[in-house]
Parts: C-alpha cells; structure tokens; sequence
C-alpha cells in the first residue's frame, strides 16, 4: 500500500517536473526572438546673436521697387531689394539683421528668399534658404522682400549686418 | 456412415486450405511502405542596421559622418538657426527567416522633454510595423530648431537615444 502511494507521488512529481520545464523552454524561447536597435543622436544649435557686432567690410544697398495699399488695413506692403556683398570671409549659411522703423508689422510681411525671418525689438533677422545659405568673399547676396508697414511710416533698413560684423550701407 | 465422416474431412480440409491459401497470398501480395523522412529546423532571428545616411538637410550640417553597426546607428549635427531641420535615414533589415513586428518606439518623449526644449526629435516608426523575412525598411528621424525659438545667444547640445524594439511577428 506504502509503495503504491509512494509510486505515485513519484510519477506526479516527475509530470509536474516536465511540465514546469515544457513551459520555461517555450518562454525561453519566446524571449529570444526580441531585438533591440538603438539610434544615437547628437545635434548642437549654434549660437545666433552676437551682443556686440564688430565692424566688417561687407557693404549694403537696398531700393523700394514699389509700394501698394494693403486693402481693409491701415498698412502698406513694400517691395524692397536688397543687396549684399559679402568682404569678409567665406560663409556657409548667412544671417542677416538691420533694424527696421516703429510701424513694421511682422505677420504681414514675407521674404522669399530666407528660410524664417524673426522679428524682435526693431530687429528683423532673416536666415539663410538651403539653396543660397553659400556666399563667397567678394560675392552678393539678392534679396527680394515685401514688408508692411503702417501707412505713413518713413520706411529705411539701418545697421545691417551679415553673421554679426557690421556692414556699410554704401548708397 | 463412414464415407459421410470421410466426405466432411475432406471438406474441412479443403476449406482450411483455401484459407491458408488466402492467408498466404494476401500476406504474399502485402508489401510493406516504410517512408523515410528527416525535418531540420532552420529558423534564424535576425534583425539589424544596415545603413544610415543624410536625408533632407536645411540650415544644418553633420559634424562627422553618420555611422552604424548591426545594432546601433549614430549621427552628430549642428542646427544653424531657428527653423533648421535634418533627417537621417536609418535602414533596418530583417535578414532571418522568421517575420518582425515593431512593437515600440521608445526614447522620444524623455529626449524631447529634456533642455534645450527648443530642439525636437521624431520618427516615422510606429507600433505594429512589420517586417517580413528578407525585408528592408527605411526609417527617417527628424531633428528640428523650433523657428520661434527665443533662446539665441548660446550654443547648446542635446542628445536622444532612440529604440526600436522589435519582436517575432505572430
């Protein structure tokens, strides 16, 4: 009697070993097939004002081409070229500052030719466009910008400067 | 009375002949079919980098090569001012036998929450992504300078660890 209970513990323990170890081999299994990638990335923005701008040798000119009446506002938009010329070094990707007059309104004005413009405390800022960010000592930059401002505004573009040296208007 | 006894003998006798002869020549035409086979497991799980590369770049430039392992991919950029974006496209491939599905992106929240706030990573992976045995797929992570950006006059860094995890597809 003893040995027929004992034979069957026995026989429960050996299934309940096997099965215990059938289902650790399956999750073993199963965890294995995970994969992990890891993407590291690193990006660094670069400092944009400089707090005082020394003197350089790049010259400006700029021109209004026209004028018209922004319709249903007290504003009127500009068209305004304006050219620079590069006498300092190489640039990569241009940044161009000068200060506009009290009456500027940002959110109606537009520069095709710069990727984002920032207006701030009479300062407008333009940044470079992919596609004209290289300017080469000696070489220009054209810009072609429309920019409002309230009607009866004095409209002029004074302190420019290019990547923070300070260029001369030389109209 | 004695040839009825003979004559069912030898009925009997005829009878269990032509049942060993049925026995002999069903046994004679049975022919035994052993078929042979052996089943090897050939399955392999592997999923990796194979390659990573510029994409669209706009007012930024890598400061060294984007590099990888079979692992790992790594990429270092300098963002030029506010609005610049770059992309780098990262290729994953399933190059074993047994199909994957992406079942998590995970490092973009906690890096697009740290300082600089003003730098913002994506990637177009999502959850559920499949990728079947001998397949490729290209993967294309973004890093942006928020154009309104108001913190100018310094240059700061910020680092994102991006994983994909990926498991067996059912």
């Amino acid at each position: 009697m003893r040995r027929r209970k004992f034979e069957k513990l026995n026989l429960k323990v050996v299934a309940t070993v096997i099965l215990i170890l059938f289902f650790i081999t399956i999750s073993i299994g199963y965890s294995y097939l995970k994969q992990q990638l890891n993407i590291y990335g690193k990006s660094t923005k670069i400092a944009q004002k400089v707090e005082n701008s020394e003197d350089g040798y790049s010259t400006y000119t700029w021109q209004i081409n026209n004028y018209e009446k922004i319709e249903g506002t007290d504003y009127t938009e500009y068209d305004i070229s304006l050219k620079v010329i590069n006498m300092d070094s190489d640039i990569s990707s241009w940044v161009i500052s000068f200060d506009v007059p009290n009456g500027y309104n940002d959110e109606m004005s537009n520069v095709p030719n710069a990727s984002s413009k920032k207006y701030d405390n009479g300062c407008l800022t333009l940044y470079a466009k992919d596609e004209n960010r290289y300017i080469s000592k000696g070489n220009s930059l054209n810009i072609k910008m429309k920019l409002a401002f309230k009607d009866g505004s004095k409209v002029s573009l004074n302190n420019l400067s290019l990547n923070g040296k300070q260029a001369s208007n030389s109209k | 009375m004695s040839t009825r006894k003979s004559n069912k003998n030898i009925i009997l006798l005829i009878l269990l002949l032509v049942v060993v002869g049925m026995a002999v020549g069903y046994a004679a035409l049975s022919q035994a079919l052993v078929i042979n086979g052996t089943a090897n497991i050939t399955a392999e799980w592997k999923i990796m980098i194979t390659d990573i590369k510029e994409g669209q770049m706009s007012g930024a430039e890598s400061k060294t090569s984007p590099s990888y392992t079979s692992t790992t991919a790594t990429f270092d950029v300098n963002l030029l001012y506010p609005g610049a974006t770059a992309q780098y496209v990262v290729t994953v491939a399933n190059q074993g036998s047994i199909n994957a599905k992406l079942i998590s992106v995970d490092g973009l929240d906690s890096a697009n929450k740290a300082a600089p706030s003003d730098i913002t990573y994506s990637i177009n992976a999502k959850s559920d992504d499949t990728l079947g045995s001998g397949d490729t797929k290209d993967y294309i992570i973004t890093v942006t300078w928020n154009a309104d950006a108001t913190e100018l006059t310094q240059t700061k860094s910020k680092t994102a660890t991006i994983t994909l995890n990926y498991e067996q597809a059912e």
